[in-house]
């Protein structure tokens, strides 16, 4: 609080003596916080201790005969579990605030030393078989049922990764589009799918308020998956590319209404651009059909116009969002 | 100097803080609209959002703008490089018309137009002589990046033209053997020159709207203080001019300043409740047990990350429990609210776990045998 700048309202008559009083007592009794340092740090703690282990597991899964390492994992995953059905809070439906602040970071801890610790056993033991369905199934449950159960934002993500894998999908951030190969049919439709059954559960999830902050989550994961797969499809089946980009355009404007109406500048601004790619795609490749002429020149016109448009578009969509805000 | 009328970056400010205490319950919403009314500001300021997406738009427009211009000019490097020239002045021009017309202020536009208008010039007189020389080149994009932060108080123009400054020190010297000898030196005592400038202005009013630029400034000159004296940088910045690699002379005098710096930083921050130090600080402790890594593995890495994630564990659930009661001003509550309007919640934490711990998807074909790492990192890969 900028204390003359409030003295100065003051005199202007433009707050009252009290709210004066009140930003001189905030300022006075003002303390310096570490919150967001030291949850840092923990985050960063549990990244790289349960990484390390990872790494120990990995390299030595022929050589671990004496168990040693496997012992002292399933004791910081007995351990953390330990705490956090002690400590925990009543379960509710909606959202259920953490005891205190370093719960979150030991359900984390022990949910990810778990996952080392099944992988593992599968690998050494062969629990799940040669099933592997099974083997990233039985993970993903544990992984939901802890997610709902302590209300923990980052256990529902790694849940929602595993469920993509148990697909056979690869959907976290920076693999989404590298490691799928979308040009695969089955991918194409699993993807697809996926991001529409996502979507439809994050519906869900606010609509029937059953934990309804997960449904950004949800959303979020769904809504890339959706539109990678589909604008793969539009690149892969050429014969009926037209058909495909209106029921992409058909899907976008759905989610595009419903995005303006939880008022997610985020998710406008990625739906509109996805949409946008697939638009360009289509309009390049008929330019490329229908004319013999300068096709550079038109395309670099038709490029440069409607990301004009586009912008405009935004621009609109966000004083709209911002009028919902008024009312 | 500044493109902005006075009064419109004033009234933002206000207006600001008005709703910051508005959300902190110190004035009540009759006054946060009274505020709202009297110091009425018209600049255009997108959602955070909305300016990623303006800011790609724009530099589609523009690529495609030059585009056909380059279509239309035909050949030859003269005539490229004037329109590469020309075209960056244009970019400035309508930069100017969009924040006198439409009113924008980080908007994504203007920060485009920016940055497309600076580069546009110099690959522009790039093409057209035909050698210039390292120095030259960083005193042209100082020189324009120092105009775009003086006159529009862009923040990146402003790290730019620090990175600018430093390149042009980095050629100066490294030209002669004593200079080459002096650089680490010189940088460490024009860090902490320029690192008190940044202070004093910041401390000005008549520069109240260059602040966070100032800022950005302070952490960088920061930055440029510990990576003048950082082992790593050294070597391999001496390797880089004289041509051939190997240790290099006073290694203890860089060892030192390599793991001291950082702690000398926290504690500083910690002392004047600095958080530009603690950051730095926190994010150079980083840096520094990397430089130690890189040069001796003194433990394999997993069990690097196991030690260093359990110190990080217990040290911080230590700090987190003695500060529960604030302690020397100090708390371990939360007391101001994370930016709410900038992630809306999103899920950013879980993006970076799910990143980390990304399961192996499965093989398409189903009793194909598997074994190996559904989990953990490295293991991603999985073999089957």
């Amino acid at each position: 609080m900028d204390i003359p700048l409030f003295k100065k309202l003051h005199a202007e008559g433009l707050i009252s003596d009290q709210a004066l009083g009140q930003a001189e007592a905030y300022e006075g009794s003002r303390l310096f916080s570490l919150f967001r340092e030291l949850r840092l740090l923990l985050y960063l703690g549990v990244l790289l201790l349960t990484g390390g282990l990872g790494i120990v597991v990995y390299k030595n899964i022929d050589t671990i005969g004496h168990q040693a390492v496997l012992v002292f994992i399933a004791l910081i995953t007995v351990g953390s579990f330990y705490y956090c059905l002690r400590e925990k809070t009543a379960f509710g439906w909606d959202k259920v605030e953490a005891p205190n602040s370093i719960f979150d970071y030991i359900l984390l801890l022990g949910c990810l030393s778990l996952l080392i610790f099944l992988g593992y056993w599968q690998y050494q033991y062969d629990i799940f078989g040669n099933n592997y369905g099974l083997a990233t199934f039985i993970p993903m449950v544990i992984l939901f049922v802890a997610a709902y159960y302590f209300d923990h934002l980052g256990v529902l993500s790694l849940a929602v990764t595993n469920l993509a894998a148990w697909a056979g999908l690869s959907i976290t951030p920076l693999t989404l589009i590298k490691e799928n190969g979308f040009t695969d049919h089955r991918l194409i439709f699993t993807g697809m799918l996926l991001g529409v059954v996502l979507l439809a559960f994050g519906r869900l999830t606010s609509q029937r308020r059953i934990k309804a902050h997960f449904e950004t989550t949800y959303t979020n994961f769904g809504l890339h998956l959706f539109f990678v797969a589909a604008l793969a499809g539009l690149f892969t089946y050429d014969a009926i590319y037209l058909l495909w980009f209106a029921g992409l355009a058909g899907i976008a404007w759905y989610l595009c209404v419903q995005a303006i109406r939880r008022r997610s500048f985020y998710f406008v601004l990625m739906i509109v651009l996805y949409t946008y790619i697939g638009l360009c795609y289509t309009v390049l490749r008929l330019l490329w059909k229908g004319s013999q002429g300068d096709i550079i020149a038109l395309g670099l016109l038709w490029l440069g116009f409607s990301a004009f448009g586009v912008a405009a578009l935004l621009i609109r969509l966000n004083r709209k969002i911002h009028n919902h805000d008024s009312l | 100097m500044i493109v902005y009328k006075h009064i419109d970056l004033d009234n933002r400010d206000v207006r600001k803080q008005a709703a910051a205490a508005l959300s902190k319950k110190i004035i009540t919403k009759e006054e946060f609209d009274r505020i709202d009314v009297a110091y009425s500001c018209d600049l255009y300021t997108p959602n955070f959002f909305v300016r990623v997406g303006l800011f790609l738009l724009t530099v589609l427009a523009a690529l495609c703008c030059l585009g056909l211009f380059v279509l239309t000019s035909g050949g030859g490097d003269k005539s490229l490089g004037g329109l590469f020239i020309f075209f960056g002045v244009l970019a400035y021009a309508a930069l100017e018309l969009f924040i006198y017309t439409r009113r924008i202020y980080e908007a994504g536009t203007d920060d485009a137009l920016l940055l497309i208008a600076g580069s546009m010039i110099i690959t522009g007189i790039n093409i057209l002589s035909s050698h210039i020389d390292p120095l030259m080149e960083s005193g042209m994009v100082l020189a324009l990046a120092l105009w775009g932060f003086v006159r529009y108080a862009d923040r990146l123009m402003a790290l730019i033209s620090y990175a600018a400054f430093l390149c042009l020190i980095f050629y100066q010297l490294g030209e002669s053997p004593i200079g080459r000898a002096l650089l680490p030196f010189v940088v460490m005592v024009v860090s902490v020159v320029l690192y008190l400038l940044f202070t004093r202005l910041s401390a000005l009013s008549r520069l109240r709207f260059y602040r966070s630029g100032l800022v950005l400034l302070r952490v960088a000159a920061l930055l440029s203080f510990y990576a003048a004296g950082n082992y790593y940088v050294v070597r391999e910045v001496n390797a880089f001019i004289s041509h051939h690699s190997g240790a290099i002379a006073l290694g203890f005098l860089w060892w030192t300043l390599t793991g001291l710096v950082p702690i000398l930083y926290i504690v500083r921050g910690v002392q004047k409740k600095d958080l530009v130090f603690l950051w730095t600080g926190l994010g150079l402790m980083a840096a520094a047990v990397f430089t130690v890594r890189y040069y001796y593995h003194i433990l394999p890495a997993e069990l690097a990350m196991i030690i260093c994630g359990s110190i990080l564990i217990a040290g911080a659930w230590f700090l987190i429990r003695w500060l529960h009661e604030p302690k020397y001003g100090f708390t371990s509550a939360e007391i101001d609210d994370p930016d709410p309007a900038l992630l809306e919640g999103l899920p950013v934490e879980g993006l970076i776990l799910a990143e980390s711990f990304r399961p192996a998807a499965a093989p398409p074909e189903p009793g194909v045998h598997y074994g190996g790492g559904t989990s953990g990192g490295g293991g991603a890969g999985g073999g089957y």
